[in-house]
C-alpha cells in the first residue's frame, strides 16, 4: 500500500476531485512497488530523469520548426513511464494505470481524448491528423494543442510523483520530489514558450 | 600594451626611457593604456606604433573602419573575454579566425582563443581606438565595464610602477639578470623577452668583438641563457601539453605565422627548442620572427606526427609529468597555484588519499541534481555549477577530485572547457568525464584529444556515475589517468 503522504502527493498533482480512481490505481501499484529496493529504483530512476532532460532539450530545439515535435516528445516520455512501471516496478500491463491518469487528467483538459490509449500506452494519432489538417484559426489550434500538452505534462509529474513516493526511505522520497520539482520548472518553462 | 613592447620601443631607440615612464604615469593617472598615453603625450603616432607591432611581430597591420562582422563570428568569443583582452574577432576562413588585437605580443592569449574557439588564431594588428570601437558596437561596451579580471585569458600583469620602471632601467642598462629574477610577469612576456635579450646580447658581443660567440668569456653566459630559456619553454610547454592533442586540421595548419608562433610556445622537445636557441644566438641574434621560423620546422615534423598518431593512443595517455612549476599557473588567474596545498582541508582528502570532491558542469539543473544525489550517496561531496567560466572561476575553492563536464554548454563547449582545465599545470591531473548525449566514435575522439580522461554517454544510470567516480578518484587513479580508463 501506498502511504497516506505520497496518495496526498498525487491528490494534489491532479488537482481533481475524483480521488477514488487515483486511490485504486496507487493501491494496485504501491502493492507491487514495495518490492523494488530503493537502490534499484533510484538507479533506474537517475536513467529515467536523464533521458527525460535529453527529451526536453530536443523538445526546445525542435519545437520552433516543428511545434506538433513537443506532443510526440511528451507522448515518447509519457509511454517511458509506462514502461518504467512495468518492467521496474512490475506492474502488469492490465493495471491501466496511464488510461486512469488520463481519463482524471481529462476532467481538466478535455482535448486529452484526442489521445487513445491502449495496453497501458499512448497513442498520438489523431491528435497527429488533426493538427496536420487544422482548418480553422490557428490561435484556435493553439489553445486546443496547448491544453493537450498542459495535460500530457500534468500525466507526466503524476507519474513522477508516484515514483517519488514509491521510496521506503522517507528522506529519499522527498530528495526525489525535489528533483522532479526541478524538472518540472524546466518542462513547464519550455511548455510555457510552445506555440502551435 | 604590455611591457614586453615597451622594451622592444626603449630598445629600438624609438622611444626614450624618461617618455615610457612619464606614459606609465599618465597610464595609471588616467586609467588609459601605455598605447593611448604614449599618443596622447605625442610621443609616438598610432600608424607608427602600428607599423612597429605589426613589423616586430610579424602580423599585418590592418584598417578595420567600416568592417562589419558576423554574428557567428562574434559568438565564437564571449563578450566578457573579447573586452578584457582588447580583442575582435573579425571573420573565418575555413578553420582559421582573424583575430584583430592592439597587442599581438600575447602568444599564450593566441593559444588559448585557440583552444576556446577550435580555430586556428590569426592575429592582426589594429589600433586601440578601431578595437574599442568595435567592442562597443559589438559587444556593448563601455569605459566602465565591469571588472572580468577572473575571467580575464591575461595572466597578471604589472601593479606596481615602481617595479616596472625599475625592470625598465635594469633592461635599458642590459642587465638581463636582474630583469629575470625580478619579474614576476607573465610567462609568454618572460619568455620573449629572455629570448630578444639573449638576441641582443649576441648581437651586442657580436658586434663589439667581431667574432662568432665562441669565445671562452661568452660561452658562460651563453649556458645560462640556455638554461634560462630551457626553463620557461618548458614552463609553456606544460601549459600548452595539449598542442599534440589538436584537431588534425590544426595540425596541418594553412596559416605559418600564427602556427609557428603556437609551436613557439609548445614545442614539444625542450632539446630541439635548446639547439635552437643557441643557433639563434650563434647567428647574432634574429627577430622574434626569425626565431619562430628556426624553430618551425623540427617542431612541426613532431606535431604532425604525434597529432595524428594520438587518436590511436589509449585514452588519456598524454598526461605529461615535466615542468610542473608554480608559473605554470599564472595563466589561469583564477586557480589556486598552490593546488593541491596545505590549504586543502582533511575534508577534501579523506584517510585513504582519495580526493572526493567532484565538480559537474553541466546546465540542466536535472542532471545537476542527479549526478549529486548519485554521488552524495557515496560520500562525494559535489558541487555543481551551469557553464564554463563559472567552472573555471570555481576551481579554486572546489579543489576537485574529478569533473563531469557536458559536451554541449553555453559560451564555451565542454571540450574547449576541458582543455583549458587540462591546459593549467596543477590541475592536469584531475580526471575529466565527458557526459554527452553523444556516444559516437568522433564525439569520444574528440574528448579524448581535448584531454578528457573517460566518457559516460547520456542517458545514464547512478552506477555507472559512482561506478566512474569511484575508479577515477581510487588511489590508483594514475593509472587511470595514463590510459587505463
Amino acid at each position: 500500500m501506498l502511504s497516506d503522504k505520497s496518495m496526498k502527493r498525487n491528490i494534489i498533482a491532479l488537482n481533481r476531485d475524483n480521488e477514488e480512481t487515483v486511490n485504486q490505481a496507487n493501491d494496485k501499484l504501491g502493492k507491487v512497488s514495495s518490492i523494488v529496493s530503493d537502490e534499484v529504483l533510484e538507479n533506474n530512476l537517475v536513467r529515467l530523469l536523464s533521458e527525460f532532460d535529453q527529451h526536453l532539450l530536443s523538445l526546445n530545439k525542435k519545437v520552433e520548426k516543428e511545434p506538433y515535435a513537443a506532443i510526440s516528445i511528451l507522448l515518447i516520455m509519457l509511454n517511458e513511464c509506462a514502461e518504467f512501471t512495468e518492467m521496474v516496478m512490475k506492474v502488469e500491463t492490465e493495471t491501466e494505470f496511464l488510461a486512469n491518469l488520463a481519463n482524471i487528467a481529462s476532467d481538466k483538459y478535455s482535448h486529452l481524448r484526442l489521445l487513445h490509449v491502449r495496453q497501458n500506452r499512448i497513442s498520438d494519432a489523431t491528435a497527429r491528423n488533426l493538427y496536420k489538417g487544422w482548418t480553422g484559426e490557428k490561435a484556435e489550434r493553439h489553445l486546443v494543442f496547448k491544453e493537450i500538452s498542459s495535460g500530457m505534462a500534468q500525466i507526466l509529474m503524476s507519474y513522477l510523483s508516484f515514483f517519488s513516493s514509491s521510496f521506503n526511505d522517507s528522506n529519499t522520497s522527498l530528495q526525489w520530489d525535489d528533483i522532479c520539482e526541478v524538472f518540472a520548472d524546466d518542462l513547464d518553462q519550455s511548455l510555457q514558450s510552445l506555440s502551435y | 600594451m604590455k611591457m614586453q613592447i615597451a622594451k622592444l620601443l626603449v630598445k629600438e631607440d624609438i622611444l626614450s626611457l624618461e617618455q615610457i615612464k612619464e606614459a606609465i604615469e599618465r597610464k595609471y593617472n588616467s586609467d588609459m593604456e601605455l598605447s593611448e598615453a604614449l599618443i596622447e603625450l605625442g610621443y609616438i603616432t598610432e600608424p607608427e606604433l602600428m607599423d612597429f607591432l605589426g613589423k616586430s611581430y610579424g602580423v599585418p597591420v590592418i584598417s578595420i573602419e567600416d568592417h562589419s562582422v558576423d554574428q557567428e563570428v562574434l559568438e565564437l568569443i564571449p563578450s566578457e573575454i573579447a573586452i578584457e583582452n582588447r580583442l575582435i574577432p573579425l571573420s573565418i576562413t575555413g578553420s582559421a579566425l582573424t583575430v584583430a588585437m592592439s597587442d599581438p605580443s600575447n602568444l599564450i592569449l593566441v593559444d588559448k582563443l585557440n583552444f576556446l574557439t577550435g580555430k586556428n588564431i590569426i592575429p592582426v594588428v589594429v589600433s586601440e581606438r578601431s578595437i574599442i570601437d568595435m567592442l562597443t558596437q559589438y559587444y556593448g561596451y563601455s569605459k566602465n565595464q565591469t571588472d572580468f579580471s577572473e575571467l580575464s585569458l591575461k595572466p597578471t600583469g604589472y601593479d606596481d610602477i615602481d617595479e616596472l620602471v625599475r625592470e625598465l632601467e635594469v633592461y635599458k642598462n642590459g642587465d638581463t639578470s636582474e630583469v629575470d629574477k625580478g619579474s614576476n610577469t607573465e610567462v609568454e612576456d618572460h619568455t620573449q623577452s629572455t629570448l630578444t635579450q639573449e638576441s641582443l646580447h649576441a648581437e651586442q658581443v657580436e658586434s663589439e668583438n667581431d667574432i662568432p660567440l665562441v669565445s671562452d668569456a661568452n660561452e658562460e653566459h651563453i649556458d645560462e641563457s640556455e638554461t634560462d630559456v630551457i626553463h620557461h619553454v618548458g614552463n609553456d610547454h606544460g601549459i600548452f601539453e595539449d598542442s599534440e592533442t589538436q584537431d588534425e586540421d590544426q595540425v596541418s595548419n594553412e596559416s605559418g605565422d600564427v602556427f609557428s608562433q603556437n609551436l613557439f610556445i609548445n614545442a614539444p622537445d625542450n632539446k630541439d627548442f635548446a639547439e635552437v636557441s643557441e643557433d639563434q644566438i650563434q647567428n647574432g641574434g634574429d627577430t622574434l620572427e626569425e626565431t619562430n621560423k628556426a624553430i618551425e620546422e623540427p617542431v612541426e615534423l613532431t606535431s604532425s606526427s604525434q597529432g595524428l598518431n594520438s587518436i590511436d593512443e589509449p585514452f588519456a595517455a598524454r598526461v605529461e609529468p615535466e615542468f610542473e612549476t608554480q608559473q605554470q599557473a599564472s595563466t589561469l588567474d583564477a586557480v589556486d597555484t598552490n593546488y593541491p596545498s596545505s590549504e586543502t582541508t582533511p575534508n577534501d582528502i579523506n584517510s585513504n588519499g582519495i580526493n572526493k570532491n567532484v565538480l559537474v558542469i553541466d546546465n540542466s539543473r536535472t542532471v545537476q541534481k542527479l549526478i549529486t544525489l548519485a554521488l552524495n550517496r557515496q560520500g562525494y561531496s559535489v558541487s555543481a555549477v551551469s557553464d564554463g567560466m563559472e567552472a573555471l572561476s570555481c576551481l579554486n575553492d572546489v579543489k576537485p577530485g574529478l569533473i563531469f563536464i557536458e559536451i554541449n554548454l553555453p559560451h564555451m563547449d565542454g571540450y574547449q572547457v576541458c582543455k583549458i582545465i587540462k591546459s593549467h599545470g596543477l590541475m592536469k591531473q584531475v580526471p575529466i568525464i565527458m557526459l554527452s548525449a553523444k556516444d559516437g566514435l568522433v564525439d569520444k575522439v574528440r574528448s579524448k584529444m581535448a584531454g578528457a580522461n573517460g566518457n559516460i554517454s547520456k542517458p545514464f544510470a547512478a552506477s555507472e556515475l559512482v561506478e566512474a567516480a569511484q575508479r577515477f578518484t581510487s588511489s590508483n587513479a594514475t593509472g587511470l589517468i595514463s590510459g587505463q580508463s
